[in-house]
């Protein structure tokens, strides 16, 4: 549905403010699907959202939409943004507050110039879309009377009843509280599946972004640095970054010993011993490698005589109980740190020694 | 004034009173003089008195509706030259900015004043009670018509009001030489005047009144009424002159005769009528009741009336009112008496008689 | 507290104002007995209505041309990517440092009988095409002109405040630009129009100055003009008709306040700038940029041009008679040599200065307070508001007579000092600072300062570190434009000014009284050379100001 070509917009760098910017982005979004630009501030993705948007015109690539050409650099080709068939959500949700609700919602209908939409027909679509929203009984009110979250909800509605080939949702629940997040998540992505509309989505919550999409695209110092379903994202890091930005994760560095082939294992010499990883790529021995082991992924044993690869003994300094889970923070034996997450009532506590066992599919190497 | 002179002048006050009071405490024959005394004194010692007081007063203060650069200014620091020991201060405003200054003053007993000129300021002051009479010998000088029988202001300097005309748009067989001519229908729309001021309209009309007599005086207004003067209402005399000098009015009445004489000098095409009687007035020399620095007062107000001080208004243009001082030469063919017209001196009690049915009459004859 | 201070200050002219028109004046300036002559005469006097018709004429008129023409500009400056925009500030600065009775006699000077517009059409067409500016439309054309600085650094601040992603959702829904601005940008800067409508039209009702240049000449009688010649010419101070008009000018002005207060009680629908916010769009215009760059021209040559070309011409003469030919080989500098030669003029600057200084520094924090607290519904707010505005409707001879009996009746030596000038300034144009800052409050977004309250600031320090340093843009321009406006008042410190407390003002009104207009020409030339001197030094420290500051 939307194609991204090498997209570049380079930004003035001014005295105090971040330089943001986007340097050749790529990526496809398909029909339906709820695409994430995932990424710390400053990071590209609102610029690259407002560049599909139109917001901001680029100095190079393309972006076509629906097979129509929308930007093309090369071809100093730009629709402009009210000519396109895109439907945005501002993170501030700029609710006009001289207007109702009923006619925030109708505005995009009234003026647009290509369908003229009869009164039955204008009021019939934009009943429809305030009740999918959920704000049909309060389609009369002044639209400062609406709470943040229904603002949030009138401004989806607003950005869906023309019924456009794409949906752009910036940051869309930065300004809710958690409780009303994690309410109004669930309820944006029902109405996305519902309708059905092709939506691309920013956010730096990286929660966030694993509970709704189907693709995330991870982005950093305006480049996209990883692109995959979430479970790809979180399991299969493909960068230091990436795997410290997504969740929480344990990092060790060291050398190749032997080559390993893409998608099968080798061992790293590094900071904490001799370690198995699962190499999702093929690489070279002598590389200078990193690892990345999920917190929930350790295993945690009694000491036994055993010497098994891929364990190592430490002690506990700390045990924090979380409810479901408990975090320990394990002094490795050779001086390292390792946090692990595991069920709390595995009997272990604070002061204990253990054993921390990586199990090489888990241990995924990295090059940054 | 700034906090410094007021309080150097509550000291000088305060210097004064204790001085008065040492004096009255000695057994001295000397002699301690009220203010009304030292400012209508006439004996022999009079300059030496003055002197004297005036060095401990050491201060006086001006309010004046001089030009400041080529008038006021001159005659303080000519002031300042020959009296050293008095700080001499002026402020130079309207007369009728400057008579509501010292109403305040006065009456919040706050008086920062001690003498004050203008022209229509003596007037409303007189009627407000707010000033005392004063003598200085130098009013021998000046002729009797123009002095004021009750003593309570002098003269200071004359202002003749004339007809201007522009000389590119009124040809000069056609220009108006007396009043009547001006009731000529060609001049109907043509003719315009300064309302709002005291030597304005209400001038015009009180001197004709003065001069014809009421009836006939009346007759002549309602015809001259059909001639829908312009009502000139903001700006001064002189700006009228201008747009006389622009075009934009070819007649002008009642202006200060002399000014299109000095721009007829740089070349422009303009020229002063007189006509017979020529309404003259007198700029007003008083000092308020309660003033502070008597002494120096008087000193000031002699020095205004001297030879000196006459020379220097004539050179900034104004008309002196001693005949012993030449009148400057860009002006001097304005003065009626040298043009062969008769003057109508129209004084304080004249003004305080006629002003107010004048305006009477201007309000329902020309609006 | 607040309420205290501002009644400190305006309560004593205000009742001053109330008992000249209900006591008669007697001959030494006390008052005598009371009366309702001056309200009868006012509304009885034979011209009343007449001068009442016209009154609301030029009022709305020139209020129309004014907010008109300076939208326009406010547009086309803030809005769009026009080359040269940055030009018509310092455009909009002239015009104000211009004084305001000069500003109208350039234009009479060039719109009149025998001005060059008239040399033209008369050449061109025959005399019956020649116009007479001393009519209606003439009044209400230089009026409204005037009043386009004023009406455009307002919008303008208003305009630039506005959060861009109110536009851009607009956009984003299918609306082109134009269709944006109209019913959303404008729609959401209504307050702040409204506001500048109210100041324009009030300020319309008690103008006199155009009146009476302008429409006396045509007989054109408004109701200030009225009063003016059916009080003045007696010699003695009457101010019983006037006060009796500005007492019923101050009661309408109650009434619209609070209307517009009403009105702008969902005032924190139009908040805008928000924590995130982003800089307005600028519309890119293409092509369209020169003819949009063409207006600009053609508004600055109306608005200031035209006037300060006519004033350099008149200075450069020795008298005035038109714009001929021969005019040309009569250029002289010596209204110059004559103005910059030892006197007055020069001694008077730097009072003049520390006077624009003061009552701007004074005025615009002041009220950036006091429109806060109205504009956030505080306790006491709509009170602050009105007091705040009620100076508008006085005269400005009445204010300064009223100061005058105020100063010389304390106890404390004010009377006759700069202090004293300050105070009476500040009080006269404490309308315009309160209208500036209370559109530039409605733009800021509650949540900032409830953020700030919430971490435990108190209000006081809420204000001060939150509110303050997003007002800043727009209390920057205000003070400029406060500055300009105190340092050219005449009738206020006239009467308050006494010996060594000179302003040049003052000083130049001597030369207003008796120069000639070609002096008077020179110096407004060398006024507006040094306002601009000044602004430029203003802009530069708050330059370095600002950028220190983020």
């Amino acid at each position: 549905m939307l194609r991204v070509q090498n997209l570049v917009k380079k930004y003035q760098a001014q005295v105090g403010e971040p330089v943001g910017g986007v340097f050749d982005v790529s990526f496809e979004v398909k029909q339906g699907e709820l695409f994430t630009l995932l990424g710390p501030s400053g990071c590209g993705k609102t610029t690259t959202l407002r560049s599909i948007a139109g917001l901001e015109t680029p100095d190079s690539g393309q972006i076509t939409l629906a097979g129509q050409a929308i930007f093309d650099g090369a071809a100093e080709q730009m629709i402009p943004m009210y000519d396109r068939d895109i439907g945005m959500v501002f993170q501030s949700y700029a609710i006009w507050p001289h207007m109702s609700v009923f006619e925030n919602a109708a505005y995009p209908l009234r003026v647009s110039r290509k369908v003229k939409y009869s009164r039955e027909d204008l009021q019939s679509r934009v009943e429809h879309v305030l009740n999918m929203v959920g704000l049909l009984k309060y389609k009369n009110r002044s639209a400062t009377q609406l709470s943040g979250g229904q603002q949030q909800r009138l401004a989806l509605a607003r950005a869906l009843v023309r019924e456009p080939k794409l949906l752009l949702l910036d940051e869309p629940l930065s300004n809710l509280d958690a409780q009303l997040r994690e309410q109004m998540r669930a309820e944006l992505k029902r109405i996305q599946s519902e309708w059905g509309v092709t939506t691309i989505y920013v956010t730096h919550d990286q929660a966030e972004a694993m509970a709704i999409s189907d693709r995330v695209a991870v982005m950093d110092q305006g480049k996209l640095v990883q692109l995959g379903p979430p479970d790809d994202i979180y399991e299969l890091p493909r960068s230091e970054f990436v795997a410290g930005f997504i969740g929480r994760t344990n990092l060790f560095k060291g050398t190749l010993k032997t080559s390993a082939a893409a998608g099968g294992k080798s061992i790293v010499e590094s900071n904490i011993g001799s370690i198995e990883c699962h190499f999702p790529t093929q690489s070279q021995a002598g590389q200078p490698v990193s690892f990345v082991i999920r917190p929930e992924n350790v295993i945690l044993q009694t000491i036994s005589g055993v010497q098994e690869q891929n364990a190592i003994e430490g002690r506990v300094t700390s045990r924090i109980y979380l409810g479901e889970i408990a975090e320990f923070a394990i002094d490795l034996d050779g001086g390292h740190q390792l946090l692990v997450r595991a069920p709390p009532g595995n009997g272990i506590k604070a002061g204990d020694r253990i054993r921390a066992y990586l199990p090489p599919d888990k241990t995924i190497a990295i090059f940054s | 004034m700034d906090r410094n002179s007021m309080r150097s002048e509550k000291l000088s006050g305060l210097g004064l009173a204790l001085m008065m009071g040492a004096t009255m405490m000695l057994p001295l024959p000397a002699l301690s003089l009220t203010t009304e005394e030292i400012l209508n004194y006439r004996g022999p010692d009079r300059e030496q008195i003055l002197l004297e007081g005036a060095k401990k007063e050491g201060q006086v203060t001006l309010y004046c509706a001089l030009i400041v650069n080529q008038a006021l200014k001159p005659i303080s620091d000519a002031f300042a030259k020959k009296y050293p020991f008095i700080k001499i201060a002026y402020w130079r405003a309207d007369s009728e900015d400057i008579a509501a200054k010292l109403m305040a003053e006065v009456k919040a007993n706050n008086l920062q004043a001690d003498l004050v000129e203008g022209t229509g300021v003596g007037e409303m002051v007189i009627q407000a009670g707010l000033v005392q009479p004063y003598y200085t010998p130098m009013i021998e000088q000046v002729p009797q018509k123009y002095r004021d029988p009750a003593g309570i202001w002098t003269p200071t300097r004359l202002s003749y009001f004339s007809v201007a005309y522009n000389t590119k748009l009124v040809p000069p067989d056609d220009v108006p030489k007396t009043y009547e001519d001006l009731l000529d229908p060609k001049w109907k729309g043509k003719i315009s005047w300064r309302i709002g001021s005291a030597s304005g309209t209400s001038l015009f009309i009180t001197n004709l009144r003065m001069a014809w007599g009421e009836e006939k005086a009346r007759a002549y207004f309602e015809k001259l009424a059909a001639q829908k003067i312009v009502n000139f209402g903001s700006g001064s005399a002189r700006t009228l002159v201008d747009r006389v000098i622009a075009g934009e009015y070819p007649i002008a009445l009642n202006i200060f005769a002399h000014h299109p004489f000095i721009s007829k000098a740089k070349g422009a095409p303009v020229n002063s009528q007189l006509m017979e009687p020529v309404a003259t007035t007198a700029g007003t020399m008083v000092v308020p009741k309660g003033v502070k620095h008597p002494h120096a007062s008087m000193l000031l107000a002699d020095f205004i009336l001297s030879k000196e001080g006459q020379t220097i208004l004539s050179k900034a243009e104004y008309f002196p009112v001693r005949p012993d001082v030449e009148i400057n030469e860009t002006i001097k063919g304005v003065v009626p008496n040298l043009m062969g017209k008769t003057e109508n001196f129209v004084g304080s009690e004249q003004l305080n008689k006629y002003t107010a049915s004048s305006e009477e009459i201007y309000q329902n004859l020309f609006r | 507290m607040l309420i205290l201070v501002l009644l400190i200050l305006i309560l004593p002219p205000t009742l001053f104002l109330i008992k000249v028109s209900i006591f008669t004046t007697k001959a030494d300036g006390s008052f005598g007995d009371f009366t309702l002559r001056y309200y009868q005469q006012l509304f009885t006097g034979r011209f009343f209505f007449s001068a009442l018709t016209n009154t609301a004429i030029y009022a709305i008129g020139s209020a129309v041309i004014a907010i008109l023409l300076g939208t326009i500009q406010a547009i086309i400056v803030e809005r769009t990517d026009t080359p040269g925009r940055g030009w018509v500030f310092l455009g909009a600065i002239i015009s104000l440092g211009i004084p305001h009775v000069l500003y109208t006699v350039a234009w009479l000077l060039i719109l009149g009988r025998s001005g060059p517009l008239n040399g033209l059409l008369l050449s061109a067409f025959g005399p019956q095409s020649v116009i007479n500016v001393y009519s209606m439309w003439g009044m209400t054309l230089i009026e409204g002109v005037g009043f386009v600085p004023l009406t455009f650094l307002l919008m303008s601040s208003v305009l630039r405040s506005t959060d861009a992603s109110f536009e851009e959702a607009a956009m984003m829904s299918g609306a082109r630009p134009i269709k944006t601005f109209w019913t959303i940008t404008l729609r959401m800067g209504l307050p702040g129009i409204m506001a500048l409508l109210l100041l324009v039209f009030i300020r319309a009702f008690e103008s006199f100055e155009v009146p009476a240049l302008v429409g006396l000449a045509g007989n054109i009688n408004v109701l200030t003009t009225n009063i003016y010649q059916s009080s003045k010419g007696t010699g003695a101070m009457d101010y019983g008709q006037s006060g009796a008009y500005s007492v019923c000018l101050l009661l309408i002005v109650v009434g619209l306040l609070y209307w517009y207060n009403r009105l702008s009680g969902h005032a924190h629908q139009y908040q805008t700038i928000t924590g995130k916010g982003y800089r307005p769009r600028v519309i890119k215009l293409g092509r369209l940029r020169y003819v949009t760059s063409a207006i600009l021209a053609l508004m600055f040559m109306l608005v200031t041009g035209l006037p300060l070309i006519m004033l350099v011409f008149t200075s450069l003469q020795p008298f005035y008679e038109g714009v001929t030919p021969e005019s040309f080989s009569r250029f002289t500098l010596d209204n110059y040599r004559i103005l910059m030669g030892p006197g007055s003029f020069r001694d008077s600057i730097s009072n003049t200065l520390i006077l624009g200084a003061s009552t701007s520094t004074f005025v615009v924090p002041f009220t950036a307070l006091c429109a806060w607290m109205a504009a956030r519904r505080k306790p006491g707010g709509w009170l602050l508001d009105q007091i705040a505005t009620a100076p508008l409707v006085m005269p400005a001879i009445v204010m300064s007579v009223a100061f005058l009996y105020v100063f010389v009746n304390l106890p404390i030596p004010l009377y006759g000092t700069l202090l004293s000038v300050i105070l009476a300034s500040s009080v006269r144009f404490m309308p315009y600072g309160m209208r500036y800052a209370y559109a530039g409050v409605l733009q800021i977004h509650k949540e900032l300062e409830e953020a700030s309250m919430s971490s435990g600031a108190k209000q006081g320090n809420t204000f001060l570190r939150i509110v303050l340093p997003l007002l800043s843009a727009s209390m920057v321009s205000s003070w400029l434009f406060i500055f300009l406006l105190a340092v050219q008042a005449v009738s206020l410190p006239l009467l308050l000014v006494g010996p060594g407390t000179e302003i040049v003002a003052v000083t130049l009104f001597d030369l207003w009284q008796n120069g000639q207009v070609t002096e008077l020409a020179s110096m407004g030339i060398t006024w507006v050379s040094l306002m601009v001197v000044v602004s430029a030094c203003f802009h530069m420290v708050t330059r370095r100001y600002q950028i220190m500051a983020s």
